[in-house]
């Protein structure tokens, strides 16, 4: 198993946000996590990238345990790369500087002082680039952006930061159909050969990347399966897909 | 690429009103009395001062209530060396010294003595940076923690008087430094002068190089979203600290600069009080952009000069006063709301030259 997670619990003062999680997940795998709000699909993706520490259980890599390590150390030396829920882009920067302070192997204090850009990061970011769609708006600020052009910004920062898993919190959140539909594609061809973690509420979307899914609810995991098994799944449907029909009716 | 231009913007008006300010400062000798000379230069010193502030508050948001310390360490260091210069000084004999203590021996060389004032207070905002951001304390503690740091610093020094002159004090410098030579004459204060504004035009094209290298990129980036870096694999607090210990280092090379200019040194140039006057400059020029910090600290140590003239002890409540109205009113300080009118100014402009769609392309694109 590449990424294991066992017995894993976090405990806020006494709510146990997660508790006693077992996951597996294979190398070059897309896996969907799903739940209702608050069944700690977010605090999983803390733990595994280093911004919560679980208080209790392990995160093994390739057998070895990373959890309770700092996120940069996550990030840097086990190659986990995140993208956070809504898109979180620096501001103030430009489309390709934005790209470039995120570009892996130049986080040493050292290389912020000794950094060119070399036609070899000029290729390698105009590649991004194209892949995220943002060719023509490089130099400008992400504050102009739209949103989801903003989500694919960060999208294509965590393509410079070039990590082995790929963790993503609600990367559809607040797109238009066409560009969640967009975004799927994006998942689905530029990161094939990642291992990726999507938490997601979108069952459309859903159905449009992944091959496995895990239901959570509650802290507690409810149902692993392909979508179809999930999505037929009643004790699925009676806590998750139910309510989330009858809130779009409402 | 018009959209380029409008969102970059050619020179923006902090490089011409910095240009304005180097001029003045280049042609002031040749105009003024050499009193003039003397309180100018004492205030290039507080801009190069205020530089490395805008270094940390502005480009870090590291907001350093106790600032003063390492201009502190600067000035005692180069100061008490110059002191030393004929012998023990007036406060080390009355305190029943007879020899020079060890630790200042390395001082009788004012060369040795000018490098450590640049190198302590480095090592020095090295410590306490490593202690303060490798334990992650952020925002307001960080500052508070600030704070107490330079309130034992002015402790210390005021009951260390045999070594630091105490609550009085490191007099008896010669002023512009009489007893220094250069090729055989004596360097005069006017020389001082022009040695304190070459340094500052150095400090100043060094900030800006800080702030657009990668270095800068980064340190901005944690300013305004510091989770978001540290998921690039970025420590923060090693970045932190690299920007404390360069900030340090202007700061104490801005108070070895000081000491010909002032031939006094005491801890109201190092406590808490100065350690809030540079908050000031910075809060009421704007922090960021160099420009800011520099027109800062020669607007309110000009009208320092002026207004304690007119209102004696009470100038501090017209200090205040002004300061409040400011930071309610543009709290982006005078210079970053020059910029950000200007940056505004431009858009419109643009705007009418139906430039629209290339400065909001986010309403063009559709999937």
């Amino acid at each position: 198993m590449y990424l294991e997670l066992k017995n894993l619990t976090v405990d806020f003062n006494g709510f146990l946000a997660v508790h006693d999680v077992n996951m597996g997940i294979e190398k070059g795998e897309t896996r969907v996590i799903i739940g209702p709000n608050g069944a700690g699909k977010t605090t999983i993706i803390d733990m595994i990238t280093g911004k919560t520490k679980p208080t209790k259980g392990q995160i093994l890599l390739n057998g070895e345990d990373i959890a309770g390590k700092d996120s940069y150390d996550i990030s840097n030396s086990y190659g986990i790369g995140r993208k956070f829920q809504g898109p979180n882009v620096f501001d103030e920067m430009s489309v390709y500087e934005n790209l470039e302070v995120a570009l892996c192997g130049h986080t040493s204090l050292w290389s912020a002082f000794t950094y060119r850009r070399t036609p070899e990061i000029y290729r390698q970011l105009n590649e991004i680039l194209e892949q995220i769609d943002l060719t023509e708006q490089r130099e400008m600020l992400p504050r102009f952006l739209s949103h989801g052009q903003r989500q694919w910004l960060e999208m294509g920062m965590i393509l410079a930061q070039n990590p082995d898993i790929i963790t993503l919190d609600e990367p559809a959140a607040g797109m238009t159909d066409d560009e969640t539909f967009k975004t799927g594609e994006m998942i689905k061809s530029i990161m094939k050969d990642k291992t990726v973690i999507v938490v997601e509420h979108d069952m459309d979307f859903i159905k449009q990347i992944a091959k496995t899914v895990t239901v959570l609810n509650q802290g507690e995991i409810l149902a692993e399966g392909t979508y179809d098994e999930v999505s037929h799944n009643a004790e699925v449907i009676r806590v998750y897909l139910k309510s989330d029909d009858e809130e779009e009716e409402a | 690429m018009k959209n380029m231009k409008l969102i970059l913007g050619n020179l923006t008006i902090d490089k011409y009103i910095a240009l304005i300010i180097f001029i003045g400062l280049l042609i002031l000798p040749l105009v003024s009395s050499r009193y003039g000379v003397q309180i100018f230069g004492k205030y290039i010193t507080y801009t190069i001062l205020a530089l490395g502030l805008d270094i940390l508050w502005g480009s870090t948001g590291l907001m350093n209530l106790g600032f003063a310390i390492f201009f502190g360490l600067g000035s005692y260091i180069f100061g008490i060396s110059m002191a030393i210069q004929k012998g023990l000084p007036a406060f080390m004999s009355f305190g029943g010294i007879t020899t020079l203590p060890w630790f200042y021996v390395p001082l009788q060389n004012p060369i040795a003595a000018a490098a450590l004032s640049v190198v302590i207070p480095a090592i020095v905002a090295l410590i306490l940076g490593y202690f303060v951001f490798k334990s992650k304390i952020k925002g307001v503690f960080y500052s508070i923690i600030t704070l107490a740091f330079v309130a034992l610093f002015e402790l210390f020094i005021t009951n260390q008087q045999i070594y630091t002159g105490g609550a009085s004090g490191v007099n008896g410098i010669p002023t512009g430094l009489m007893t220094l030579r250069a090729f055989g004459s004596k360097i005069s204060i006017v020389t001082w002068y022009y040695i304190a504004f070459a340094t500052l035009i150095g400090v100043y094209f060094f900030c800006l190089w800080l702030n657009h290298s990668r270095f800068g990129k980064i340190i901005h980036s944690i300013r305004d979203n510091e989770m978001r870096v540290q998921f690039f694999g970025y420590n923060p607090a090693v970045f932190k600290i690299a920007v404390f210990v360069i900030s340090a280092a202007i700061a104490g090379l801005a108070g070895l600069l000081y000491v010909p200019m002032s031939s006094f040194v005491s801890i109201e140039n190092s406590g808490v009080a100065f350690s809030t006057m540079i908050i000031i400059w910075l809060a009421v020029g704007g922090r960021g952009n160099l420009t800011g910090a520099m027109a800062g600290a020669l607007l309110v140590s000009f009208l320092q000069n002026i207004l304690s003239g007119y209102f004696g002890g009470m100038w501090q409540v017209v200090l205040g006063v002004g300061l409040i109205f400011i930071v309610m009113v543009l709290p982006k300080g005078l210079i970053g709301s020059l910029i950000e009118w200007q940056y505004m100014h431009r858009v419109h402009k643009k705007k009418n030259m139906k430039h629209v769609s290339d400065g909001a392309p986010a309403q063009k694109v559709e999937v």
